[in-house]
């Protein structure tokens, strides 16, 4: 079981385009939780709904998915553009295990 | 018969240059904007100052060797000027030898000057040694890294207090969290921008259990000091002038490593240097007696067990002081990190020194804008440079003069 949330224009965008080379404007932070009990592997994979349009967001960092202890959080970064984002209502994460949990923007 | 340092060197000017990724400028232009500063501030002709001390770290990647950088870019009329080099201590190094020079009666007025351009090689972290260090470096450092060493001395200070994984990630969490919080209140900081501990636990681990809110990054930029005798400050008319109290260097002798003793958990120069320091500035006990500190943040864990090797906190108990806020700006304790340390202030490393100095030369005259402590005393800061099982430790405690 994730719980996925989004940050978006997060203050941590600095930092990353600061101490991670090459990797400027991640404004968007996406934490996904496990509330679970077992440890689960979430991927590096999200998909924003619109309503009649879908966009799939696949160069996330880190790639290559996260494993996530039982009661802990991952976070992911990656771009997006302002006006696109208010175009969005709903974020879906998955797991390797086939498993989509989606969350309300 | 030694006497120690104690308020026998004043400071009577500082500067300091924004840190950041300094593009629009070279180590030159650092260098000049941090002297126009503290010359200022010192009120004094340049001309008055009669020898110099250098502080640079990586020679290689930015201002090259000797002390003629300093020299010509400020355009000292051919005066003596030093360059030092002690890894992380580097600027309290060149701080050190202005000062003794003073305290010698060598010299009436003198400069330390440390700056670091980073940036330029365009890596986030450390340069790597790269070939020239040595063909035969990767064995006998083997798959060394700074963030994995320091990794370890969590692992081994958990270990030996029993600290649950969960608990040590959150009080680094609230260690990063807190720099994060006083840089938005430092307009001269790298990293103005609040995180929350949330943020910082979720963030991608770079060697557990350090994640990348527990690494600072390097910085470029430049902070310097001219210091003199109380007795010159006086005529000068400078009034709640600082001086030193302390001055304390320790380097690692090869016991921890080549000894059993050390358990990893805590370094050995630190809680030395710490005593010695204490004892020369006369304070008998440091967790009432200090009035603030900038630590070397390098890493959260740094912090957290520095906070004991300083003995403000007892053994084991770092993480409850932290989490009860002990450390925070407006804590009620000793803050730490007032100006946003390492981690969000920034990381030159031949300046690191010399700007916590400057952090504690502002608070103490009351300059400190929003982050500003109420009636400060004496202030603490604290270089490490290298590793946990190998390093150099720096100790510097300043104050208001007593005389």
């Amino acid at each position: 079981m994730l719980e996925v949330k989004a940050i978006m224009n997060s203050s941590v965008e600095d930092v990353i385009g600061f101490k991670c080379c090459n990797l400027p404007d991640q404004n968007l932070e996406i934490h996904v939780k496990n509330a679970g009990e077992k440890p689960v592997k979430a991927l590096s994979r999200f998909v924003l709904d619109a309503g009649e349009k879908q966009v799939e967001l696949t160069t996330v960092y880190p790639p290559g998915g996260q494993v996530i202890q039982p009661g802990e959080a991952a976070a992911f970064y990656c771009n997006m553009d302002d006006e696109e984002w208010k175009l969005y209502s709903s974020i879906t994460a998955f797991d390797d295990q086939g498993g989509s949990f989606t969350a309300a923007l | 018969m030694a006497t120690g340092i104690k308020d026998k060197v004043a400071i009577i000017g500082m500067g300091c240059t924004r840190f950041g990724e300094r593009w629009d400028v070279g180590a030159e232009e650092l260098m000049v904007e941090a002297f126009q500063e503290c010359i200022q501030d010192a009120g004094i002709d340049k001309k008055e100052i009669q020898a110099a001390w250098f502080g640079t770290c990586l020679d290689e990647v930015n201002v090259g060797k000797s002390a003629v950088p300093l020299s010509t870019t400020l355009r000292l009329p051919f005066i003596p000027c030093t360059r030092v080099e002690n890894y992380c201590a580097t600027g309290t190094e060149a701080f050190r030898g202005a000062v003794y020079a003073v305290a010698s009666g060598a010299y009436d007025i003198c400069l330390a000057l440390g700056v670091e351009k980073l940036k330029d090689t365009g890596y986030g972290g450390l340069p790597g040694g790269g070939s020239n260090a040595g063909s035969l470096m990767w064995q006998w450092w083997p798959m060394l890294t700074a963030p994995g060493s320091f990794a370890q001395l969590a692992s081994a200070y958990a270990a030996k207090y029993k600290i649950p994984d969960g608990d040590l990630k959150r009080a680094m969490a609230h260690v990063s969290a807190k720099s994060h919080d006083n840089g938005v209140l430092n307009p001269k900081a790298h990293l103005q921008k609040k995180v929350t501990e949330d943020q910082i636990m979720a963030a991608p681990i770079i060697a557990h259990p350090l994640g990348l809110f527990d690494c600072c990054g390097v910085s470029d930029g430049s902070a310097c000091a001219i210091v003199t005798t109380p007795e010159i400050a006086k005529k000068l008319g400078k009034k709640d002038f600082i001086t030193v109290k302390a001055l304390q260097l320790a380097l690692s002798s090869g016991e921890e490593v080549g000894y059993n003793d050390w358990d990893g958990d805590h370094f050995m120069t630190t809680s030395r240097a710490s005593v010695k320091a204490y004892e020369e500035a006369g304070i008998t006990n440091p967790r009432e007696e200090i009035s603030m500190m900038e630590v070397h943040d390098c890493f959260s864990i740094t912090e957290l067990v520095t906070m004991e090797d300083l003995h403000i906190s007892e053994r084991g108990q770092a993480v409850k002081d932290i989490m009860d806020g002990f450390y925070d700006l407006k804590g009620g304790g000793v803050p730490c990190q007032v100006d946003g340390g390492l981690k969000c202030f920034g990381h030159p490393i031949g300046a690191s020194g010399l700007r916590m100095l400057y952090e504690m030369y502002l608070q103490l005259h009351g300059k400190a804008g929003e982050r500003q402590i109420d009636n400060p005393r004496l202030g603490l800061t604290h270089n490490l440079g290298g590793f946990p099982f190998q390093n150099v430790c720096a100790i510097s405690i300043v104050g208001k003069y007593d005389g």
